[in-house]
């Protein structure tokens, strides 16, 4: 490669392909020539329906499948190329499992967020500070929670564990499996909260998988629409949104003001379905409402 | 006819102190009505659904259904009258072939062979997958996990089928068919629906909306009148559908729109039904 790994892009897919259980008579195609690039700093959302590849795609880019050349590259290096350091490439890549309980594995809280540090070798006293401030990032204070028990956290409060764990890393690029997946209301708004927090202090690029198109919407930049295998739409979030019929003929949820806006299109044609919010809602419709009125 | 009467639940813990899961609660709910249950985290949902289902027993007060008193001695009765399918169908999907663990249920009741056949076809037609009985549950995708472990409660005929919140870990088309699926079966054989979950606009869909906060009752009604409690439900940390909000918003800033407005179906048929005012004559 001429490029200059500070050019190239963070990590990239080009014509992916993948298959579980290749060359038995189960073997399924998860990917069918999957390519994108993700870039320092941005937040790149892959949905879908449910068997598009979604799950198949980050796990590719957290290296978690036995990867063929030419396929899979970071800061433009083909990570499956012989001699390609993945130790190296493991620490540069934090992955945040949809289960937390898969990834923490000790019984205290500030012992599990040290466990990568030590494991790689960092000294005693960085990994003390590590783990402070990984826990005061994902909102939990360290002095309340170092010692506390992990059995006996909520469910959001163990994810934000296992995102404390991945930051104490300090991986450049951080993969998100369903990060929104099982929690209520309170624990998604205090969940959406910190990666704006995250992302306003640390510039983190980070890549997520979500069924919930409303949930990538709000977290990411820009997604990537994923149909059996293959790339349907890959574009900022609101040009995403605006094909609204497109994402539903694709059997995608829509969020919820995106599906209102659809719905009342049905009587006000010209309303946009690029919305984010219902106050975004609020003032289209007020603009179309207010107008044959006052 | 569930009634749930003075019921109060304590988690004993090792060393900290006793945590109250519910406290008081007073429920009763007619055969073949659809019901939703909402509360945020730590309401007691849960605890109620195990309560139902003779996993748990209440600390205080007692629970009768149909008459039976759920007692430890009488949970196999409970069982059979009350079926329940959980958040997540890997925990409760136990064989291999889809059809196999549809008809696990109605094996361990000792029932003749017919009528376990009988029993597992209608419950996988009504579930519309009998086109994948055959298939092994670990290749199908969630949707289809979430159908069998219904399929598989519905093949024990209960008088009322719980869902505990079967709807979270799926994408909301799914969701919604899964809902059209319960609504059918309590239309076609009087099945008593209740339905916990996070979701508003699935909550507005049921006859009648139960509001749990920390243990309490704390709403109790059609959901007409329930979401009108906007201030009362977002303090307890829930919503109302987007529909009603907006609809609300849309009020206070002068725009007439009239009758109960809970879905998206609803808000659509008012701003028709606006007069055509002022504005376009002038």
């Amino acid at each position: 490669m001429t490029d200059l790994p500070e050019q190239a892009p963070l990590a990239e897919l080009r014509e992916f392909l993948y298959s579980y259980l290749e060359g038995t008579p189960r073997a399924v195609e998860a990917a069918r020539g999957v390519s994108f690039e993700v870039r320092r700093g941005e937040r790149v959302g892959i949905v879908g329906p449910t068997q598009s590849g979604k799950s198949t795609v980050v796990y590719a880019l957290a290296h978690l499948l036995r990867l063929k050349e030419g396929q899979v590259f970071h800061e433009g290096e083909d990570v499956a190329a012989a001699g390609y350091d993945r130790a190296a490439l493991r620490r540069s890549v934090g992955v945040v499992f949809q289960r937390p309980d898969f990834q923490i594995l000790e019984d205290v809280v500030g012992k599990d967020v040290a466990f990568g540090p030590t494991a790689a070798g960092v000294p005693a006293k960085e990994t003390r500070e590590r783990v402070e401030e990984s826990l005061e990032a994902v909102g939990l204070s360290y002095p309340e929670f170092r010692l506390r028990y992990v059995h006996a956290l909520s469910g959001g409060q163990k994810r934000r564990v296992a995102l404390a764990g991945v930051l104490a890393m300090r991986a450049p690029l951080i993969v998100l499996d369903e990060p929104m997946a099982g929690l209520d209301p309170r624990g998604r708004d205090e969940l959406f909260g910190l990666f704006e927090r995250l992302r306003e202090q640390r510039n983190l690029t980070m890549v997520m998988c979500s069924s919930s198109l409303a949930d990538a919407s709000l977290l990411c930049d820009r997604l990537i629409v994923l149909e059996e295998g293959r790339v349907a739409m890959d574009a900022p979030v609101r040009e995403v949104l605006a094909g609204a019929d497109r994402l539903d003929a694709l059997g995608i949820a829509l969020p919820e003001p995106v599906a209102l806006a659809r719905e009342l299109r049905k009587i006000l044609p010209d309303l946009p379905t690029d919305l984010l919010t219902e106050e975004e809602l609020e003032e289209a419709l007020l603009e179309r409402l207010g107008e044959s009125r006052a | 006819m569930i009634e749930v009467d003075g019921v109060s639940f304590a988690y004993r813990g090792g060393e900290s102190d006793a945590v109250h899961a519910l406290r008081d609660l007073d429920i009763q709910i007619e055969p073949g009505r659809l019901v939703a249950v909402i509360g945020h985290n730590g309401s007691g949902k849960s605890t109620l659904v195990k309560l139902l289902t003779a996993v748990l027993y209440p600390t205080e007060g007692g629970i009768r259904v149909d008459g039976v008193p759920v007692r430890h001695e009488t949970r196999w009765e409970i069982r059979s009258r009350v079926s329940v399918v959980f958040q997540d169908p890997d925990d409760q999907l136990v064989m291999n072939r889809v059809a196999d663990d549809v008809a696990f249920g109605p094996e361990n009741l000792g029932l003749p062979r017919e009528e376990i056949a009988e029993r597992v076809e209608s419950a996988l037609e009504a579930m519309g997958i009998a086109d994948i009985s055959e298939k092994i549950v670990d290749d199908l995708s969630l949707g289809q996990k979430q159908r069998t472990a219904i399929a598989g409660a519905l093949a024990m005929r209960p008088r009322y089928l719980i869902l505990d919140e079967p709807t979270s870990l799926l994408p909301a088309v799914a969701a919604t068919r899964l809902i059209e699926a319960a609504r059918e079966l309590n239309r076609r054989e009087g099945m008593g629906v209740i339905h916990v979950t996070h979701s508003m606009a699935e909550a507005a869909l049921f006859d009648r909306v139960i509001v749990l906060d920390t243990g309490r009752l704390v709403m109790d009604g059609p959901p007409s009148e329930v979401f009108r409690r906007a201030e009362e439900l977002r303090e307890i940390g829930l919503d109302v559908p987007l529909a009603a909000s907006l609809a609300s918003r849309l009020r206070s800033h002068g725009i007439p729109l009239e009758g109960d407005i809970l879905t998206d179906a609803d808000l659509r048929k008012s701003v028709f039904a606006l007069p055509r005012s002022a504005g376009d004559s002038g």
